[in-house]
């Protein structure tokens, strides 16, 4: 699972901290809560569900060329609905904003390049169309994009000397999360979201860092998650993992962090066999335990880029171990947030046998409150 | 050249003191207040442009913002364009769409600079700054959905008390409506604008508020500043039809050409206050020097070189120029709010709203004014100097040689005069240099130094024939007066000609002005005929920024009574790198109902009847500006494509100076897709009460919302000219400043006049003359150098009106003015002047008649 809770906006030049966020703006009219039992048709569910306040699309991988390097990118849109009540026939008035993330880590080099932005529709700066079956930010010139074509998925990112080409095709079906995609997030009803991933996506492109050009090949995963409450206050952060074994199985795990310090019950997280087969996860069946920690040297928050995971059940026994530390965002010009998103490899064992992989790690809620300015 | 401090002080200092005499303290005052208020007038002109016109140029600057080139369109950009621009493009370059327009405060009509952004993502274009740094998440929030939120600039919510919160009613497009302030920006980055007098709203607010749903008038684009030179190559080929980039300095540019002609002759104008102090200088220096002819001598003979003489006197006029710079920074300061007032409202009726103005005053402006005052004073002080250092010792105790060498050249100098004014007539003759009429004003400038070479034969000849007529009725007084004019041709010549040229200033002024004001006037009754005219009042001076929607103009036509509408639609456009008018009228209703004025006579149902489709009329000043005539073809660029235009005819138009070209209603529709107006000329069926639809009108288009003003023709016509003349208000103020230097530098030589000749007023009081007569003789002078300044100066008024009416506004702004000598108002002014010349030789008749003569022949 993906978070986006708080959108601030700097606009005006002053940052002035916008923070749409569901825990605690009214909730509008406009707006439906998660509930149990949606049906998931695909690929109708792969685009916008502009009945629920925010919606995120994120695409994460770990690639690399014929010669070893190794990259791990990131490419994340977000929607936020606006409730907004203004009768205005223009076409610029503003219904959703949309915001994303672009970011590449060079394994090799230990670099951590990312860009941000914030569009509104207006004509043609930004969207969700299912027609055209493409999720986009920034006009025609500047557009990062996610096109479903067919089966597969087309993404296309660019910022400067940075720039990413990819085709992903699915190794495995939507896999649904938590009760069938429906997925409780804190007490009380509609506190919750509708969740699926592609966990498997056989991913070979181009990925352009510094001006160099380079052919790569990999696994990516796709998390698409909709939702217009979510949390409660009292959860001040959390961590989510992903991680694909190179025996063809993968696992997510994520937990809260709450006020208190106490194991969060809401925490979760799933496994899929290399046939497809799920098993989903609760807070009593894994742990996370952080071993090592870094101070980030631009927000001073201190994130855990070690950790120990088990999943007693299912045997599995594991550390997973950052790329390497510097590959935080700092997104005040879109989203407001501060988080660490990752490349990470595990080893370890399941059932006994030797167990390796590489993944995608995100931590949120160190470098101050999850919802500033409220 | 060195001359020791002491013997400065001795020898110039004390004299000015007018130490042990009074009236040469007198003298002193009068001479550094003429320098003084012709260096005042200057300052104030410079400031008062500064401020109304840079300030208007700094503004677009700073709504620019970082963009470095924009996309434009003749009536703004279909924003479904929008995609296919952003094409055009690579992935570095940013692009933000922009509406512009203004919005006007009802209750004092003050016109608000109005900028609608996409405030999601127009940060890297421009910096914005709020007050108290934070705009709350709600308020952020309502800035993006509440079409009636606004930010608003520091100098706007200063003036109204305005803060977060607060309500404004604003007059927008075609109606009323009430904005909440939701931040309001410092005088920082786009805070600037118009002295802060600006609204910021979002994009899309902007588009309902302005009545541009559907449009955009600019897209702004953040180009990498090493590509830019090729985009501007490529786009105009790429371009869809209509649209054209430019870079934001060619705004400031256009801008600045357009007033360009404006703010040359108001610069011109304000330095004949100076010509007529420079007079002055001279006169004060060559009286000095005349005066001082003995000890001149004397110096001389006790080893004084000629230069160090020279550089004394140049030293006494430089120190009168430079307290005179002085006096008139002080005076500047003060006199510029009023020009200020008078510069900015001509800029707003003519040009485009310019911010609310404020004066600037920085040291390179006060280091122009001293050197202008000392350069001036140094100049024109120069000759007399030379001729003093040129006294030689035995020379000193010789009186009257000087001027008796005058007599002598007099002739010569005629004859250079004479040839000067030839070449006057020469330079009127020849074409502008770039829109400005270099040549009219050096035409002015040798009539002026034509007449001042003529002046001592006019002198000659005026006194000649005035001597017998003087005797006959004043007696002894009139001969003596007469002759002593004569007797010192070269200080009465230039004394005559500092005041003919305030005189030939205001004639050839009023004769300009008034000659303009009948042909406005008359071309306003000719061809102002509808009935009743309507527009947004949101309108203000010539900007275009509002419409009236067809909707509107559908109501107007329907109520009864109405016989026919106009619907003018006027746009700015671009025509060869200028600022120009594009207009479209309904050519059918007009040839039916209205009337146009064609530099060849022809009548409108001549000129725009039949197929019309693919003609244009060109007004006056379009055709001079561009050299075009009636059949030639131009080029207009619109958004179904470039299309050509054959002139049908030139049309008389004195409502701006940039040039209009007028096309037809119905091909303008077609063209450009819009069926709004900007102006409603409405005529009525004969015998229909005007007041009674205008009060219709006002109610049925008032129910629906619109904000309409609706001005009956004669309150236009009145209008016309009441624009015209706030227009000229600050030339009438010139005028009378020069009138007054002109009057102070009569009272100044009269005074000096009287002074040095003591003794023989002294002699004529022991012959037996009465105080009276005494004081008469000076009146008499006074009076007759008046009389000579007056004729001179309106002869010289009317070379120079010639040279105003056919030069120098033909080329500037290109009027045809009908010439028109404006008798009667001439003959009062010129009156008031010779009363101004006798009351300025009052208190130099009183110093004469106190002189004691005993006292005067003993100094003696």
């Amino acid at each position: 699972m993906r978070m986006l809770h708080a959108f601030i906006l700097c606009q005006l030049t002053i940052a002035p901290v916008i923070a749409f966020s569901q825990s605690s703006a009214a909730q509008g009219e406009r707006f439906c809560r998660a509930q149990a039992g949606y049906k998931f048709e695909f690929p109708r569910d792969h685009f916008s569900h502009p009945c629920f306040k925010t919606e995120w699309w994120y695409f994460t991988g770990n690639l690399h060329t014929e010669t070893g390097q190794t990259f791990g990118f990131e490419l994340t849109f977000f929607r936020e609905g606006i409730d907004n009540p203004y009768p205005n026939p223009s076409l610029w008035r503003v219904d959703d904003l949309y915001a994303a993330h672009f970011a590449i880590s060079d394994g090799s080099l230990k670099k951590h390049f990312y860009a941000e932005r914030i569009r509104r529709a207006g004509i043609g700066m930004a969207g969700v169309d299912a027609n055209q079956g493409k999720i986009w930010n920034g006009s025609q010139q500047e557009e990062w994009s996610a096109a479903l074509d067919g089966n597969q998925w087309d993404l296309k990112a660019r910022d400067g000397k940075h720039q990413i080409s990819l085709i992903l095709e699915p190794r495995k079906p939507p896999i649904l999360q938590g009760n069938n995609g429906f997925s409780q997030k804190s007490s009380g009803e509609g506190n919750a979201s509708h969740y699926y991933s592609l966990t498997r996506l056989a991913t070979r492109g181009q990925i352009m860092l510094d001006g160099r050009t380079y052919e790569v090949s990999g696994w990516s995963w796709m998390d698409h998650e909709f939702a217009t409450n979510q949390l409660s206050p009292d959860q001040t952060g959390w961590d989510w993992v992903s991680l694909q074994m190179e025996d063809g199985t993968e696992l997510m795990l994520y937990q809260f962090r709450r006020k208190g310090g106490e194991d969060d019950p809401f925490s979760s997280g799933s496994f899929v066999e290399a046939d497809g087969k799920v098993t989903q996860l609760t807070s009593e069946e894994f742990q996370m335990v952080p071993i090592e920690v870094w101070t980030s040297p631009r927000s001073h928050a201190r994130y855990p880029i070690r950790w120990r995971i088990a999943v007693p059940r299912l045997e599995i026994e594991a550390e997973i171990n950052a790329a390497f530390p510097e590959q935080e965002l700092v997104t005040t010009a879109s989203t407001g947030v501060i988080y660490w998103e990752g490349s990470i490899s595990a080893s370890g064992q399941r059932k006994g046998k030797r167990l390796t992989g590489r993944g995608y790690l995100e931590m949120t809620g160190y470098a101050g409150p999850l919802f500033p300015g409220l | 050249m060195a001359v020791p401090a002491s013997f400065f002080y001795r020898f110039i200092l004390r004299h000015l003191l007018g130490i042990g005499r009074p009236g040469d303290r007198l003298r002193t005052v009068l001479s550094i207040l003429a320098v003084g208020l012709g260096v005042g007038v200057i300052l104030a002109v410079q400031l008062a442009n500064r401020a109304a016109i840079d300030s208007f140029q700094n503004s677009l600057n700073d709504i620019a913002g970082r963009t470095n080139l924009s996309i434009r369109g003749l009536n703004g950009i279909d924003e479904m364009l929008l995609p296919d621009l952003a094409k055009l493009f690579g992935p570095e370059v940013r692009i933000s769409p922009i509406i512009e327009s203004t919005a006007v405060i009802p209750s004092t009509r003050e016109v608000v600079r109005v900028l609608g952004i996409d405030i999601v993502q127009d940060r890297p274009f421009r910096d914005t700054t709020l007050q108290g740094n934070q705009l709350s998440p709600r308020d952020f929030l309502l800035l993006l959905t509440d079409p009636h939120s606004i930010v608003i600039g520091e100098g706007l919510a200063h003036r109204y008390g305005l803060s977060v919160n607060s309500e404004i009613l604003l007059l927008v497009n075609d109606r009323q409506e009430v904005f909440t302030v939701r931040g309001i920006l410092t005088a920082e980055g786009t805070g600037k604008i118009m002295a802060g007098n600006l609204m910021i709203l979002d994009i899309a607010a902007a588009q309902l508020a302005f009545g541009r749903l559907g449009k955009l008038d600019r897209v702004d684009l953040i180009v990498p500043p090493n590509d830019l030179a090729a985009y501007e190559v490529r786009l105009p080929a790429q371009l869809p039809p209509g649209l054209r980039s430019e870079r934001p300095e060619a705004r400031a540019e256009q801008t600045e050409k357009m007033l360009r002609a404006f703010r040359w002759n108001l610069t011109a104008l304000s330095y004949i206050s100076l010509v007529v102090g420079a007079f002055l200088i001279y006169n004060t220096i060559a009286i000095s020097v005349v005066r001082r002819r003995p000890e001149i001598g004397t110096l001389r003979a006790l080893g004084a070189t000629s230069r160090q003489i020279l550089s004394l006197f140049l030293a006494e006029a430089v120190l009168l120029g430079m307290l005179g710079a002085l006096t008139g920074i002080a005076l500047g300061r003060v006199l510029a709010g009023t020009a200020l007032r008078m510069v900015s409202a001509t800029v707003n009726d003519l040009y485009a709203s310019a911010p609310p103005p404020q004066v600037d005053m920085d040291g390179s402006i006060i280091l122009t004014s001293l050197i202008i005052g000392m350069g001036v004073a140094f100049v024109s002080a120069f000759f007399p100097a030379l001729e003093a250092s040129a006294i030689q010792p035995v020379e000193a105790m010789r009186r009257g040689a000087h001027e008796h060498g005058h007599r002598l050249k007099r002739n010569k100098y005629a004859f250079g005069g004479a040839l000067t004014l030839v070449l006057a007539g020469g330079a009127a003759l020849l074409p502008p240099v770039g829109r400005l009429p270099l040549f009219g004003y050096l035409s002015a400038f040798f009539i002026i130094a034509g007449f001042s070479l003529l002046m001592p034969l006019l002198l000659h000849a005026f006194t000649l024939a005035l001597h017998p007529p003087l005797r006959f009725l004043f007696g002894a007084e009139g001969h003596l007066a007469s002759r002593s004019l004569s007797a010192s041709p070269g200080r009465i010549s230039v004394l005559a000609m500092s005041l003919a040229t305030a005189v030939a200033m205001m004639a050839s002024v009023a004769i300009m002005v008034e000659s303009f004001r009948q042909t406005v006037q008359v071309w306003a009754d000719q061809t102002l005929r509808a009935d009743l005219f309507l527009k947004p009042s949101a309108q203000v001076g010539n900007s275009n920024d509002s419409t009236i929607p067809a909707a509107a103009i559908e109501i107007v036509r329907a109520t009864p009574g109405v016989a026919a509408v106009d619907g003018f639609r006027s746009l700015d456009f671009i025509y060869q790198g200028n600022l120009a008018v594009l207009g479209a009228g309904e050519w059918a209703t007009l040839v039916q109902h209205g009337n146009l004025l064609f530099t060849d006579g022809r009548s409108p149902r001549e000129v725009m009847s039949g197929d019309v489709s693919g003609k244009a009329l060109a007004s006056e000043p379009f055709a001079i500006h561009y050299g075009i005539s009636a059949g030639d073809h131009i080029a207009i660029d619109t958004p179904s494509g470039k299309r050509i235009f054959q002139i049908a005819d030139i049309y008389y138009d004195y409502s701006n100076d940039r040039g209009t070209v007028v096309i037809d209603r119905g091909t303008y529709r077609e063209l450009f897709h819009d069926d709004a107006a900007s102006t409603l000329a409405i005529y009525l069926n004969p015998g229909t009460d005007s007041s009674r639809v205008a009060e219709e009108l006002y109610e049925s288009l008032g129910s629906m919302g619109y904000q309409f003003l609706i001005t009956p023709n004669a309150a236009l016509q009145q209008a016309v000219l009441r624009v015209f003349d706030r227009t000229f208000s600050i030339t009438y103020a010139l005028e009378i400043v020069a009138l007054a230097v002109a009057a102070l530098g009569i009272a100044n030589s009269l005074l000096a006049f009287v002074i040095e000749r003591r003794r023989e007023l002294g002699i004529l009081r022991v012959l037996g003359a009465t105080r009276s007569q005494l004081r008469n003789i000076i009146l008499a002078e006074a009076a007759l150098v008046g009389l000579l300044g007056n004729i001179a100066g309106w002869l010289m008024g009317v070379l120079l009106s010639l040279v105003l009416i056919f030069t120098i506004n033909k080329q500037s702004f290109g009027w045809t003015i009908q010439f028109l000598y404006p008798g009667t108002f001439l003959a009062v002014s010129g009156l008031a002047i010779l009363t101004v010349s006798i009351l300025a030789g009052l208190y130099p008749s009183r110093v004469a008649g106190q002189f004691n003569p005993a006292e005067v022949i003993a100094v003696e």
